[in-house]
């Protein structure tokens, strides 16, 4: 939405003005966001450091060690039908006569 | 946009049939049980309240903690409202997306928090449509769920996308 941040430049007189978020690593949850809005809450999303953690987290709860940017994407049509095939491939399969086949439905 | 010129597609149709389903019938002859009866609704309606129900139990994965999902239904002013008492989506600013987190999951096309294999979905899909086109179809979409359960009296209004 907003422009991409050319650099560290000035701050001339922008349309919105740029917090100090940008330049901060972008796994780290930003608090400055939390701070205005949200209660005091601790819950599973903020965690600092699991940059190297596969997904597969073995927890109670879904989403513990994710990042904002891990938890919540976005993806482009292109990588949502790679992502799932099998949900927009369906009908490819000729289904005029019955017969019995043996084949690899997907991979 | 694109959802109005060919709505069905995403949400099924928005005229009013009669089908015969299966209903939970509060106060029918057989007093609280689920009934088979000739129901008339509108396929489209229902789908983006449906879409944003789903959602409400897909949390209940994220909070093993949560134990309620309370659904309004205003006849009179024309709104449904749907809230659970799981965590809150975190009003967060979105590193990458630059949006926070609520307008980025609730009114941007193909976003969602459901693009890996190892979480568990109680029914949710993963096309980053569903809450987006209750937002787009709509005419005033609110957004609550980003404040805790508590303090849900409050509720920014979002702009269609």
């Amino acid at each position: 939405m907003s422009p991409a941040p050319k650099k560290k430049a000035a701050p001339k007189k922008k349309a919105a003005p740029k917090k100090k978020a940008a330049p901060k690593a972008k796994k780290a949850p930003l608090q400055d966001s939390a701070a205005s809005n949200a209660p005091a809450e601790d819950d599973s999303m903020d965690v600092e450091d699991n940059s190297e953690q596969p997904l597969a987290a073995a927890s109670s709860a879904q989403g513990e060690g994710k990042t904002i940017e891990e938890m919540y994407q976005k993806k482009t049509q292109l990588e949502h039908i790679l992502l799932r095939p099998d949900t927009v491939r369906t009908q490819l399969r000729p289904c005029g006569l019955q017969r019995r086949l043996l084949l690899c439905p997907s991979p | 946009m694109l959802g109005r010129l060919s709505h069905a597609q995403y949400i099924g149709s928005t005229e009013m049939i009669t089908e015969r389903l299966w209903v939970y019938d509060q106060g029918g002859p057989l007093t609280g049980g689920m009934q088979q009866r000739d129901v008339e609704y509108v396929p489209g309606l229902y789908k983006i309240f449906d879409e944003i129900l789903v959602n409400a139990a897909d949390n209940k994965q994220r909070d093993p903690s949560m134990d309620s999902i309370d659904v309004v239904i205003d006849v009179a002013e024309g709104s449904i409202s749907v809230k659970n008492n799981g965590n809150a989506v975190p009003v967060k600013m979105h590193a990458e997306e630059k949006v926070y987190v609520p307008e980025l999951i609730f009114g941007h096309l193909l976003t969602g928090s459901n693009f890996s294999d190892s979480d568990k979905k109680t029914t949710g899909g993963r096309n980053g449509y569903g809450a987006k086109l209750a937002n787009i179809f709509s005419v005033s979409p609110r957004c609550a769920a980003c404040v805790t359960y508590a303090s849900a009296a409050s509720a920014p209004l979002f702009p269609r996308t």
